[in-house]
């Protein structure tokens, strides 16, 4: 051994002392996740131990404006806020904030100087982090500023000094605008410096399915087209489109929710064993899959995908508008407000299932879920009478709430007869491991920290999800057709049923 | 009926329920009835039953029991498991008496309480047999089972416990914060040989986990790392409440810490030092073999908790060194270095000290893939010690 003290010990993951620039400070992310993550893992002990956070926006502020302002984020959002100790204390003594126009050179500048500063003052080595927490629209002129202030420079990916960007999603709004926004990006940075970001990867249900599927040897013989019968995905969420009207109306379910989050379950539902447990290895299995992904030509369109928009109904017990009087919507608005997609995965594993992703806006409850259902067995040995309750086995991933995985199967009815009936067995994270699990953000932050890009979309990832969608809208456009009206408080169009044709089920009601 | 229900309701507030000794599982299950009925009608108010450990602990009094307990509660909101406590203590002869209860928390706000379940056992000394023989049938199928010795006071006892735990359970758990290196060095002797796949873990171990990572992060350093090769001289400093006491005996943690040193860096011929204070150790290299000079050196600190380690300073050749020593506002360890070639940069690392439960926590959540580890450095120590 090069160092015989590493035997037995594993080699740590220790995120790097740097600064953290989160720009769009002043936004929503930065104080109800970014923050309230960070402090989180402050009280984990999981933050390096010399760390600047730095926020940066128009707004103007002085540092201690802008820590009461956090201080707000951490006591409602954070999970494991005290005032008991004095850890907030030392926590807001590691926040700054910058205040600069996004586009504005001098502020970069400025920027700059005051970095230098506070690593000479709090002896940081140089190590930068930018997170991207603005309107996508400054994101290429945001990372150019970043170029010509000399803040992106540094080493390869674990080398120090060295720069990262997270850039939040959506990385463009179509193929084209993607490879712009990447081309432009990248011309600053190398690959290996941008982190693109999902949060729904840094849930430990999602990255579970990979523990799941490659830790345990019984369901991998299982999961492929012999075994599996279909794949439902579903994200599904009780709120409408709030405050965020103007964007979504621009944007869509599709948009907003298939091409990343439910594009993501799939591939790792879907994606072959990775070589090893590395980023690019995982990336690259992930790649493999999207491209596998039937194109959807656009005539076929209708065939293999059903869109809503919710109207006034009831969630929760409460009236709620329809989706054109919201604010910020227009009012012959066409935008989908649900989706749901059949998609076939044309390789030697998948031939012949049908993947069923649908997300909607308004459904009756926030839930998220992947489905996996099994074939039937050949033959019906307790006959329709005996049998006719069960259903096929299942395989349920719970992502949220209530994180989890059931197994369904059928078991005798106690007593003389032989009736079978359907059972589930359990398995919640919050009752197996007794603490609560961090939220996705501490995991992700951490990660780009330590330089592990796992979790993190690759460029070509992203592209290759934007093929598939932008199929699916051009067909949406040559049809002229306006989405389906569905009731806010239903599961979504009822039309939705018809993309099982020639599958045994229907859509799970959550 | 009322009796019944009142004794469900101290059951799952974690007041110990006499049951009958012959008949637990029964007992057990009435106590849980209510709740299983409940989940299935989803009535609401039903807990969660949880358990992913079996763990044996033999408490030698009443006063260890006094003292186990509330760690042990502590630990199943974070580690639900199924608790067998073997109380060597008893008012009522040669009876054996069986107590359970239940401990619940909520993890998260809003959902149901998770539980798990303390069996507390309790026989006279002279019967430990009895309370090791009723073990087996407690036992949950499907999940590890683990002995702890943490809250003995002498050694009588113990070794015969383990023997009649012989295939009982997976694991032994000590704390040599509490008992002779000597004793525990026997005790990894003695499963090692006669059951090889009995692991041993010990908490002081594990709580010198963050120097025993830090000292590795320290030596990747590839301006240091050559220095491990050429050591000659090592002094650790450790918490006493009384400055005047000497030498290894009253630092197992310190002593622990050197033999890790020793077995990882291949250091043997343990032998007292001339001054008659220093021990040494032989270091092989190319040209033959170098001394190790170790000191372990006590330091009168109130702030720290005796024994705790507070400071290890390596030198080489030459001014070489490498200094870790623990620093307080917040608790960290800080590391300086220097090299003929360099001067290394100060590096700290926030040090979060763990309670008892919490190292339990750790031994079962997260046991260290190689306990080979822990058995060589106990046995250098034991030897650092009897020098």
């Amino acid at each position: 051994l090069v160092n015989p003290l590493r035997e037995g010990i594993a080699e740590r993951r220790a995120p790097q002392p740097c600064t953290l620039v989160l720009f769009g400070a002043s936004g929503d992310l930065t104080e109800r996740k970014l923050v309230p993550a960070l402090y989180s893992l402050a009280r984990d002990g999981l933050l390096p131990e010399k760390l600047a956070i730095v926020g940066f926006a128009r707004r103007p502020m002085t540092d201690d404006q802008f820590r009461a302002k956090m201080l707000e984020g951490v006591r409602r959002h954070a999970r494991n806020f005290s005032e008991a100790d004095d850890l907030w204390k030392h926590f807001a003594s590691t926040l700054f904030y910058h205040a600069s126009g996004f586009e504005d050179a001098e502020g970069y500048r400025a920027l700059a100087s005051r970095l230098e500063r506070l690593d000479r003052e709090l002896g940081l080595p140089g190590n930068r982090l930018h997170y991207l927490a603005t309107s996508p629209e400054y994101f290429s002129k945001l990372v150019d500023r970043l170029g010509e202030a000399g803040l992106t420079g540094g080493g390869g990916e674990r080398v120090s000094p060295w720069a990262r960007v997270v850039v939040e999603k959506p990385i463009g709004h179509d193929l084209a605008s993607s490879r712009a926004l990447n081309s432009s990006i990248l011309r600053v940075l190398r690959e290996d410096q941008v982190y693109r970001i999902d949060h729904y990867l840094g849930k430990e249900t999602v990255q579970n399915i990979l523990a799941l599927r490659f830790s345990n040897g019984i369901f991998e013989p299982l999961w492929n087209h012999k075994y599996v019968e279909h794949v439902q995905i579903t994200v599904g969420e009780e709120i409408g489109v709030g405050s965020r009207g103007g964007y979504y109306d621009g944007s869509g379910a599709i948009r907003d929710m298939v091409q990343n989050h439910l594009l993501q379950l799939l591939c790792l539902v879907a994606m072959e064993p990775p070589v090893a447990f590395e980023a690019d290895a995982i990336r690259d299995e992930k790649v493999k899959v999207l491209r596998a992904v039937r194109r959807i030509p656009p005539a076929k369109v209708a065939e293999y995908t059903v869109r809503g928009q919710y109207t006034a109904g009831v969630v929760g017990g409460q009236k709620v508008p329809g989706y054109i009087e919201e604010e910020g919507v227009a009012a012959d608005s066409a935008t989908e407000t649900y989706v749901a997609v059949r998609l076939e995965i044309d390789n030697w594993r998948w031939s012949g299932v049908p993947f069923l992703l649908r997300s909607g806006k308004r459904l009756p409850k926030r839930a998220s879920e992947i489905y996996v259902q099994f074939r039937k067995p050949p033959m019906r040995l307790f006959g329709d009478e005996t049998a006719g309750t069960v259903a096929p086995n299942a395989m349920i991933v719970n992502v949220q709430p209530d994180e989890g995985i059931s197994l369904r199967f059928g078991s005798k009815v106690p007593g003389p007869a032989m009736r079978v009936r359907q059972v589930k067995m359990d398995f919640r994270y919050g009752s197996a491991f007794g603490a609560a699990s961090p939220e996705a953000y501490e995991r992700l932050l951490l990660d780009v920290m330590s330089g592990d890009s796992t979790l993190f979309t690759r460029r070509d990832e992203v592209e290759a999800a934007w093929t598939l969608i932008d199929d699916v809208r051009e067909g949406w456009r040559q049809s002229g057709e306006r989405p389906m009206p569905y009731f806010a408080g239903s599961w979504g169009p009822a039309e939705a049923e018809r993309l099982f044709r020639g599958q045994e089920g229907s859509w799970r009601k959550l | 009926v009322e009796e019944a229900v009142k004794a469900q309701d101290d059951f799952l507030a974690g007041v110990p329920i006499e049951v009958n000794p012959a008949r637990i599982e029964n007992e057990l299950s009435r106590l849980w009835k209510p709740q299983d009925h409940a989940a299935e009608g989803a009535e609401g108010g039903a807990v969660t039953r949880a358990c992913l450990s079996n763990l044996v602990v033999y408490l030698e009094d009443r006063a260890a029991y006094e003292e186990a307990v509330p760690v042990l509660q502590e630990l199943g909101k974070n580690f639900p498991s199924r608790m067998i406590l073997l109380v060597a203590d008893s008012d009522r002869g040669s009876k054996l008496q069986a107590f359970v209860s239940a401990i619940c928390h909520v993890p998260v706000k809003g959902s149901p309480p998770v539980c798990c379940e303390m069996l507390t056992l309790r026989a006279p000394p002279q019967d430990v047999d009895l309370l090791a023989g009723s073990v087996g049938c407690l036992l949950v199928s499907d999940v590890p089972a683990a002995l702890v010795l943490a809250w003995e006071r002498d050694t009588s006892g113990e070794l015969g416990l383990v023997r009649l735990l012989d295939g009982v359970v997976d694991g032994l758990v000590v704390d040599s914060r509490r008992r002779a290196l000597a004793y525990l060095d026997h005790v990894g002797r003695q499963t090692a040989a006669q059951r090889p796949g009995l692991r041993v873990d010990d908490l002081s171990w594990y709580e010198l986990g963050t120097w025993r990572q830090f000292l590795a992060d320290i030596f990747d350093d590839p301006l240091l790392g050559p220095l491990l090769g050429g050591i000659v001289r090592v002094e650790v400093v450790f918490a006493s409440d009384d400055a005047g006491a000497a030498g290894a005996k009253g630092a197992p943690p310190a002593s622990l810490l050197v033999g890790w040193l020793a077995s990882r860096l291949g250091w043997s011929d343990c032998r007292r030092g001339r001054d008659g204070a220093s021990v040494v150790f032989r270091r092989r290299d190319r040209g033959g073999s170098q001394d190790v000079v170790v000191s372990l050196r006590p330091q009168a600190a109130k702030a720290w908790v005796p024994g705790a380690v507070l400071g290890v300073r390596l030198e080489a050749g030459g001014d070489s060194f490498v200094h870790v020593e623990r620093v307080q506002g917040p608790d960290a360890l800080r590391a300086k270095g220097s090299t003929p070639e360099a001067c290394v940069l100060p590096r700290l690392l926030p040090l979060h000290p763990r309670s008892t439960a919490a190292l339990l926590w750790r031994v079962l959540e997260r046991p260290d893939a190689n306990p080979g580890i822990f058995l060589e450095s106990l046995r250098s120590a034991r030897a650092l010690v009897g020098a």
